[in-house]
């Protein structure tokens, strides 16, 4: 793949993912205890060989930025090998932010004719997947594609949620569906794409010219209506969109299911560990009080608890008599003792009170502020989050990422609330 | 601090048996995810010197990957740096270092080029965190020739000792020294700190270059600043561990098991090369469903399915169904399966334990000794179903490859 160049979208506000992704960008969203989203997308990245990647941001980009780095983790960094993040920018012309994926990619096509590919892939940052992409460039190849799109059937119930393939039985595609109301095939695209150079600009020229932004609804219809050869590569391991809480904590408990669904040693995922502090911390401390059930543990925690279920990620404490169940707990969150923790997310550095309960009572009412966010019983706590010695939290419930034990006007959170820090808007 | 720090890393120490087969003392993994040497460049780091040589001799390579450049330890940069010093041949030079003092005779021009006042010779085999810089200004504060380290070791004094043994005067001017005695005259153990004045040790070196006879800094260096009152004591009241016997190293892993842990590993702030050790590829330990993990630290890469008490299992070591582990210190990707039973054993990297194999027996309530430490050497199997005996050294069914050195 020595003649291609990447781009990897990684600018999405994942506004589903409500406070996980509020002050982040989505592909920034910690995972698997010590992982970003986007070193999945990246590890297939180093994988395959790709030396010169393009990174697109544009929301929040500060934590994903610095995670980068130099790309040096991803074999991402040498003579030939590159990493570079590619900001919106202001120009003689064109001094808007992205308008689209298809406009972010057409704004740096600099970046692309640098090196002057054969082909262009665009990734996307927000999926975790272990996915060859040199497999895929060879089918690309011999099918002498324009384009070719990384598809994966999808249960039909859920077909309407992505954009649809219709396929020929030379894998040639002869039919496109954007989110339909009914669906005629159920290969949906995984936003995984490489295309002809030729054929990029060509898209790009057509769609963005005439005010249309975005690859899935306008770039890709545009070339196969003017009878460009464009193949679907079937797809069959696994791949999920994290875009919602309950997918994204679905993915993440995946991993305790060991070797049958996300495997980290065998996919050989790497990350910045220098980036959040973790280089610094020793291997995971079980205290002789400790009992932990099916869960992942990652260095630097000290648990003299009960664990189960559960995600942890670098330097997180569970104290004596503390309870966490069916919980994603990030870096230096503390759980003191005989708290109770249970279907929640807890983002980095929260502090849980001593005796404290969290996610507790009625699941049925989804979140009152944002019912199509929360609604199926987990509950979040936001980045630095204090919630006070005592006080018991609901379900569906949303606290605010730099709430302060002040802002708790009572120590009763009741399901379907949402609290806010005093100083945020 | 105007210092060059000096690592002592040449040494094998026989007593660790198997372990120091294929590696210095100092490249013997500690900690879950250590290796010894780290706990001497991060103390290094984290008191702020900048420039530091490890003296090297006995299987030097994998000291050389493990340094890399320094940058681990933040020793690289304009004004920092990390130089491994090997023994090597020059026109007037062709042997190999005769013993540390030595060591530091012929490596003279890298303790010159840094144009430091102060000369730190520290070990790399010993197990502690400790900031230097107190060290370094009550030092330069007395004007000593040298200052030395030491702890207290508690019930030493009258009898014998395996540390050099020291008794100072109420200005902690050390007026009395001696290297392992049958006799000790107090409750002083040399921890292997030193830290001179650079033109003092000079004057030392070139005098024992001509008239020495073991070339040891302890035998004949200290000494001699000693009988000239120009060596005083510093004492470190903090956790250090020799970690030189099995027993002392099998020790020193439970001295962090413990509620509290008396080596309070989580206080410390310890680095290594990630690469090196096989972190940077190891995802977060996984716990299995039914597992049990207690009093244990599980180095990322960890799967456990099994028991696991009182015990350390480094990166991508998998603990079956079944299986039971207590009391024992379990290095790199070794294997244990279905319903093998593991008790105060030492596993080399990559060791397989064949399902139900017994292997030593738990420590009870005894601290763990040369006799009850069953060790198992790296890469070797225990067959299924075999029996290991207590305080047994395990080295069967080692692939075969070319032996590099006999």
């Amino acid at each position: 793949m020595k003649n291609t160049v990447t781009l990897l979208l990684a600018g999405g506000m994942g506004s589903r993912l409500n406070i996980l992704a509020r002050w982040r960008a989505k592909p920034a969203v910690p995972f698997a205890g010590s992982y970003r989203i986007i070193d999945f997308t990246l590890t297939n990245a180093m994988h395959a060989g790709l030396e010169r990647v393009g990174v697109l941001t544009q929301y929040r980009p500060k934590s994903l930025m610095s995670h980068l780095g130099n790309g040096q983790p991803w074999d991402l960094w040498g003579k030939r090998r590159k990493l570079q993040i590619l900001p919106p920018f202001t120009g003689h012309d064109e001094s808007d932010w992205y308008r689209g994926t298809a406009d972010a990619v057409y704004q740096n096509m600099d970046f692309v004719d640098r090196y002057d590919p054969s082909d262009v892939l665009i990734l996307s940052g927000d999926h975790i997947y272990r996915m060859d992409y040199e497999a895929m460039y060879d089918f690309h190849r011999a099918k002498k594609a324009a384009l070719t799109i990384a598809v994966m059937p999808v249960p039909w119930e859920e077909a309407s949620r992505f954009g649809l393939l219709g396929a020929d039985d030379d894998g040639r595609v002869v039919e496109f569906q954007e989110k339909p109301a009914d669906p005629r095939s159920n290969l949906a695209s995984m936003g995984v794409y490489i295309f002809s150079a030729d054929a990029l600009r060509e898209g790009l020229e057509a769609t963005c010219r005439h005010g249309s932004f975005d690859f899935g609804g306008h770039a890709i219809p545009s070339l196969f209506e003017a009878g460009r050869p464009i193949y679907a590569y079937p797809f069959s391991g696994y791949w999920r969109d994290v875009g919602t809480i309950q997918s994204y904590w679905d993915a993440n408990m995946d991993l305790i299911r060991g070797e049958t669904a996300i495997d980290l040693a065998a996919w050989d995922v790497r990350t910045n560990a220098e980036d959040d502090g973790s280089t610094e911390l020793g291997p995971a401390w079980f205290a002789a009080a400790a009992s932990v059930d099916q869960s992942v543990v990652s260095r630097g925690c000290v648990i003299e608890g009960r664990v189960e279920r559960s995600i942890l990620s670098p330097g997180v404490r569970v104290e004596r008599g503390a309870v966490v169940r069916d919980s994603i707990v990030m870096h230096e969150t503390v759980i003191r003792a005989g708290a109770a923790v249970d279907r929640t997310i807890l983002d980095k550095r929260v502090h849980v009170g001593a005796r404290t309960v969290v996610g507790t009572g009625s699941a049925t009412p989804p979140n009152e502020e944002f019912p199509a966010h929360v609604d199926t019983g987990l509950s979040v706590v936001g980045k630095g989050a204090a919630v006070p010695e005592g006080a018991r939290v609901g379900r569906n419930c949303l606290v605010f990422p730099g709430v302060k034990e002040s802002d708790w006007q009572s120590v009763e959170l009741p399901s379907a609330g949402t609290l806010r820090a005093e100083s945020s808007a | 601090m105007d210092v060059v720090a000096l690592v002592l890393a040449g040494g094998r120490v026989d007593e660790l048996s198997v372990l120091t087969h294929h590696r210095p003392k100092a490249a013997v993994p500690f900690g879950g995810q250590y290796l010894c040497i780290d706990f001497a460049l991060s103390n290094l780091m984290l008191s702020g010197v900048r420039k530091v040589g490890v003296l090297s001799q006995y299987h030097a390579p994998v000291l050389a990957e493990h340094l890399g450049v320094g940058e681990h330890w933040d020793l690289y940069g304009r004004d920092r740096r990390a130089e491994l010093l090997p023994p090597f041949q020059g026109s007037e030079r062709w042997d190999w270092y005769r013993g540390t003092a030595d060591a530091l005779h012929q490596n003279w021009d890298f303790v010159e080029s840094s144009g430091c006042e102060h000369v730190l010779v520290v070990s790399g085999d010993h197990v502690y965190q400790m900031d230097y810089r107190p060290l370094y200004e009550s030092h330069v504060a007395s004007g000593a020739d040298l200052t030395a380290c030491f702890v207290r070791i508690p019930g030493q004094t009258g009898g014998s000792s395996r540390f050099g043994v020291a008794e100072v005067d109420d200005q902690n001017v050390i007026v009395g020294y001696e290297e392992k005695p049958a006799r000790a005259r107090s409750d002083l153990a040399s921890m292997t700190v030193y830290l001179f004045r650079a033109a003092a040790l000079r004057a030392q070196l070139e005098e024992n270059a001509r008239a020495g006879h073991t070339f040891q800094i302890y035998d004949e260096v200290l000494p001699a600043l000693v009988a000239e009152r120009r060596a005083r004591a510093h004492v470190f009241g903090g956790y250090w561990a020799y970690a030189r016997t099995l027993g002392e190293y099998v020790q020193a892993h439970l001295d962090m098991l413990a509620t509290p842990p008396s080596l309070p590993l989580d206080e410390w702030t310890i680095r290594t090369n990630e690469e090196h050790v096989g972190l940077e590829t190891a995802p977060p330990a996984r716990i299995g469903a039914g597992a049990e993990v207690r009093a244990a630290r599980l180095a990322p890469g960890t799967v456990v399915e099994g028991t696991v008490e009182r015990s350390v299992l480094f990166p991508g070591v998998r603990v079956a169904k079944g299986a039971v582990v207590r009391d024992s210190v379990l290095l790199g990707s070794c294997v244990v399966e279905a319903g093998a039973q593991l008790g105060g054993v030492v596993a080399d990297e990559g060791a397989r334990f064949g399902a139900e194999s017994v292997v030593g027996a738990p420590f009870g309530d005894a601290a763990p000794t040369d006799a009850t430490v069953t060790l198992v050497a790296a890469s070797a199997t225990v067959p299924a179903r075999a029996t290991v005996a207590v305080g047994a050294t395990w080295t069967q069914g080692v692939p075969r490859r070319e032996e590099k050195d006999t």
